[in-house]
């Protein structure tokens, strides 16, 4: 009993105004402090497990040293004026020092201890939450966010761009947190808050984290296969191969699908095409192409079998397709909008913006099919309609605007969703000179064209880049290969050739394009490329604030 | 600088080579190809790729005399060699980022 009392007391010491406001409300808290104030009094009998207390209005309730613990005889069944009002009198009673009512002066008496919130495992966070809210505060992770740390009664973490705020009691149980969101259960902001904190203190959990949410099943039975008949290929030889192994290949991408093996199936695709491209005699065919998947394949394969690392094999493994989480805030710097079309039958344009925190290019595209009939879709109606996030601008404007965006859905390729939970604020524009545009600007063009070389039948991550150039050499119309030629002048000197091939569509475009004299006599201007091959293609001109999008601006 | 430069043409060729006729035709000429390129490897201070070739061949010996048992251990220690020659291919900034 004597330790029941000792340990009441040391929670009485933590019971102050802010403490029990939080978990009452501060009505309540208010009315008991008044009902003393009228002289209710209360008597306390120490029992085992729990404290009688009696008022004097003749309610009777018992605490059991825990906030979440208490039962009282009014009909209430949540806490109620009746258990504040004994707790505070408690306090009051036996420990005037500890002044009631004044958060600052307590600790004197008790210093609540958060050391748990630094001492949990990773494999406590798998328990309190789902794995889909492990992956998206993961990916949040990646964004910064402003982070306040108060330690009263409760340590207090506050992420300022997001406007949320969560407090830890001290007692080491994650369900006691309570979120300013108010959702029920564990929500993503507790864990954000907690693993933020635990990075704060240098703590990091993510690898561990990351590594325990990733399914990294497989069917080893389609890998062995695949192994098999990449050993066959390479065993028969090219010379001797029938074209049947096309077949074989489409068949064990199929099955790599269904048995997750992501990567394998694109590299079988991408395999049987390159053989394809071998027995249809095409130019495009590379030995070299063909040689270095084979070798990555077959070596991956390899490794899959004996990794053991869940990380590693789920690189190996790949992913089939990524998902969009929210990240709390974006300033996005718009770089331009470049409309176009497949020969699947889709038509789009997509627009480009350069996030000046982690300096990337993020897009936003807006498609259509185009292969049913009757559906319209034209560039210039695309381009003049609401942009998303509010409506309050049009696609045009925000092509040309800086922006700030909250709670925006990306995923892993920096592609913007349209989801109606993110807000748009339009900032003032800066110049594109003053921006620190990190790996986004182009300094050494011949690297540039080398990344992302050989990805024939692998969908290409599409690589587009800011380039800075001294003035136009040249501008001319190359009948032959029906293409606008754009001669630019880097800082170093070196002629760089932009290429805008002839669409009936654009025909004015380049038509103003090809005649216009100003062209010439722009200087220092950035243009924003995109790489196809061995290829530029421009999409827009950026100098001070201004931009202009080649195909939809002219 | 040129002769690395042939060097490095040999061993393409010897590996576009394998890859038109397959690996399961190795045959004794291929063992003295890969002991001349392997010497020169060595010569110019390549001891890996040397290392490299020199498991290959090891590897085709066994194949040659144990044709069932061999052609996997071959299959492995001649895409080691080919990402190696694919490597030499790419400017040093690229071959790190992949």
């Amino acid at each position: 009993m004597a330790d029941f009392k000792s340990d009441f007391q040391r929670w009485i010491g933590l019971c102050n105004e802010e403490y029990l406001i939080k978990y009452a409300n501060k009505g309540l808290y208010n009315r008991a402090c008044k009902e003393i104030e009228k002289g209710v009094t209360v008597s306390y009998e120490f029992m085992d497990d729990h404290v009688r207390c009696a008022l004097s209005d003749d309610s009777v309730c018992l605490l059991y040293g825990d906030i979440e613990r208490f039962s009282c005889s009014c009909p209430s069944d949540k806490i109620c004026k009746h258990v504040i009002l004994a707790i505070v009198a408690y306090a009051t009673q036996h420990q005037p020092a500890a002044g009631m009512g004044d958060a600052g002066d307590e600790p004197a008496v008790f210093k609540p201890d958060f050391g748990w919130l630094l001492q949990l495992h990773p494999s406590d966070f798998l328990q309190a939450f789902t794995a889909a809210q492990i992956e998206e505060v993961l990916f949040r992770l990646e964004y910064g966010e402003a982070l306040e740390v108060a330690e009263t009664s409760f340590l207090t973490v506050t992420l300022q761009l997001q406007q949320v705020e969560v407090s830890f009691d001290q007692e080491a149980d994650l369900s006691r947190a309570m979120c300013s969101c108010k959702a029920k259960g564990n929500c993503i902001h507790k864990l954000e808050c907690l693993l933020r904190y635990r990075l704060v203190h240098e703590i990091d959990d993510r690898e561990a984290l990351q590594a325990d949410i990733t399914d990294v099943s497989y069917d080893a039975e389609v890998a062995a296969e695949a192994r098999a008949l990449l050993a066959e290929v390479l065993g028969i030889g090219l010379a001797k191969l029938p074209e049947t192994v096309c077949t074989r290949f489409e068949l064990l991408a199929i099955a790599a699908h269904n048995g997750n093996l992501p990567a394998l199936e694109k590299d079988l695709r991408g395999i049987k095409g390159e053989l394809g491209l071998f027995f249809q005699r095409h130019v495009k065919f590379s030995q070299d192409v063909l040689l270095d998947r084979l070798a990555r394949v077959y070596l991956g394969l390899a490794a899959l079998e004996k990794s053991e690392r869940p990380e590693l094999k789920k690189q190996l493994l790949g992913s089939f397709k990524s998902k969009y989480h929210t990240v709390p805030h974006l300033t996005l710097y718009a770089l331009g909008a470049n409309p176009w079309e497949t020969r699947s039958g889709y038509k789009g344009v997509t627009y480009y913006f350069f996030s000046l925190a982690d300096k990337r290019i993020y897009t936003y595209t807006e498609a259509r099919p185009v292969f049913y009939e009757g559906t319209s879709f034209t560039y210039a109606t695309s381009y003049k309609s609401k942009a998303p996030w509010g409506g309050l601008v049009t696609m045009e404007e925000l092509s040309h605007s800086q922006v700030s965006l909250t709670s925006a859905k990306t995923n892993r390729e920096q592609r913007l969703s349209s989801s109606d939970e993110t807000k748009l604020v339009v900032l003032p524009r800066e110049n594109i000179e003053e921006l620190d545009l990190g790996e986004t600007l182009c300094r050494d063009l011949a690297e540039r064209m080398g990344e992302g070389a050989g990805v024939l039948f692998e969908q290409a991550t599409e690589h587009v880049f800011l380039l800075p150039t001294k003035s136009v050499l040249q501008v001319f119309y190359e009948a032959a290969t029906q293409q606008l030629i754009i001669t630019v002048e880097a800082h170093d000197g070196e002629s760089i050739p932009l290429v805008i091939p002839y669409q009936g569509e654009f025909d004015k475009t380049i038509r103003y394009l090809e005649n216009n004299k100003r062209l010439l006599e722009l200087r220092d201007v950035y243009w924003l490329v995109q790489v196809r091959g061995d290829e530029l293609y421009p999409i827009s001109m950026l100098q001070g604030k201004s931009l202009t999008s080649l195909k939809l601006d002219l | 600088m040129e002769e690395i430069f042939a060097f490095r043409e040999k061993l393409e060729d010897w590996v576009e080579r394998m890859l038109l006729k397959g690996i399961r035709k190795f045959e004794s000429a291929d063992l003295a190809t890969l002991a001349r390129l392997e010497a020169s490897a060595r010569e110019y201070g390549m001891d890996f790729l040397a290392e490299l070739i020199a498991r290959l061949a090891e590897a085709g010996g066994h194949y040659m005399r144990d044709a069932k048992a061999g052609v996997e251990l071959l299959t492995e220690r001649y895409l080691y060699m080919v990402q190696y020659v694919n490597m030499m291919k790419k400017p040093l900034s690229q071959a790190v980022a992949d």
